[in-house]
């Protein structure tokens, strides 16, 4: 596990509090930003569950990403088959990966304000 | 830890670290759940819970800044609750630290608490309620110090933590 507790507290306040996050995504490695993209999904997806129930649209937001993930290769993927794979770029485009990775967090991030600071968002 | 009674039982006890930012606010945390208090050196207090004649639960509530020898008693307590005040950067930047540091040398499960007060919630208040895994043996919850039902649902986590590790 290379992202340590430290951090992990870090997400969850800045997915809670609504702020800092950008901030703090750039502190982190290639490596650690796959396991913050992984954690802040997973975080997503149980807050979302949690406050929304079967109101929350879990198919609908992993489309997104999908969708931003695609739109990201299709401007910059350094590969051929022009496919966003994060897992499969941190050793070849640990820059383009950062930025794709970063990209979907903070829209994870919006949707987690989307519910958990709803006045602010209406 | 077990120490033999007088009558030839056996008194077993357990032992948690409260760590927080220190003073009067460790002292009401404590108050919460062990109905024996005594003040130790500087900001160590030391609270009891005797649960029956052969079970009591130790906790020693520490300050963030203090000083602790935490190479003799760390690898011998049974778990740790830290907690900080949600709305103060300084408290949370000392626990997360604090946390990071323990919780790389010790196995013993963590609960991380933040403490909102009389402030008005910072989400929703069904979020407030969640109670977060950053991992396998460590939570993230919200509660109020100042409410005692608050503080015991942290300990509560705790054991559940400590119950799950044996499953």
């Amino acid at each position: 596990m290379v992202l340590r507790i430290n951090r992990k507290l870090d997400l969850v306040r800045a997915l809670l509090s609504g702020d800092g996050l950008q901030e703090l995504l750039g502190l982190l490695s290639p490596l650690e930003l796959l396991e913050a993209y992984r954690f802040v999904q997973e975080k997503t997806i149980e807050f979302g569950v949690r406050v929304r129930g079967k109101k929350f649209a879990q198919e609908e937001m992993l489309a997104e990403l999908r969708a931003l993930g695609e739109a990201h290769a299709a401007r910059t993927c350094p590969d051929q088959n022009r496919q966003c794979r994060l897992e499969q770029c941190l050793e070849g485009h640990p820059q383009c990966l950062r930025e794709a990775a970063v990209t979907q967090i903070l829209a994870m991030a919006s949707v987690c304000r989307s519910f958990l600071h709803p006045q602010e968002t209406s | 830890m077990h120490r033999t009674l007088d009558e030839g039982a056996i008194q077993r006890t357990a032992e948690i670290i409260v760590l927080g930012p220190g003073g009067a606010g460790n002292r009401e945390f404590l108050q919460a759940f062990c109905p024996d208090l005594r003040q130790g050196c500087g900001d160590l207090l030391l609270g009891s819970l005797t649960v029956h004649r052969e079970l009591v639960l130790y906790c020693y509530s520490i300050g963030f800044g203090q000083e602790f020898a935490w190479d003799l008693v760390g690898g011998k307590i049974l778990g740790y609750i830290a907690h900080f005040d949600w709305f103060d950067g300084a408290s949370y930047n000392a626990c997360r630290d604090l946390v990071n540091d323990t919780s790389s040398d010790f196995t013993a499960p963590f609960v991380v608490a933040a403490d909102l007060g009389l402030q008005p919630p910072p989400v929703v208040e069904s979020a407030i309620k969640l109670d977060i895994a950053l991992s396998p043996s460590a939570r993230f919850l919200f509660f109020q110090k100042h409410k005692p039902a608050s503080v015991r649902r942290v300990v509560i986590t705790l054991l559940d933590l400590l119950l799950e590790k044996l499953e």
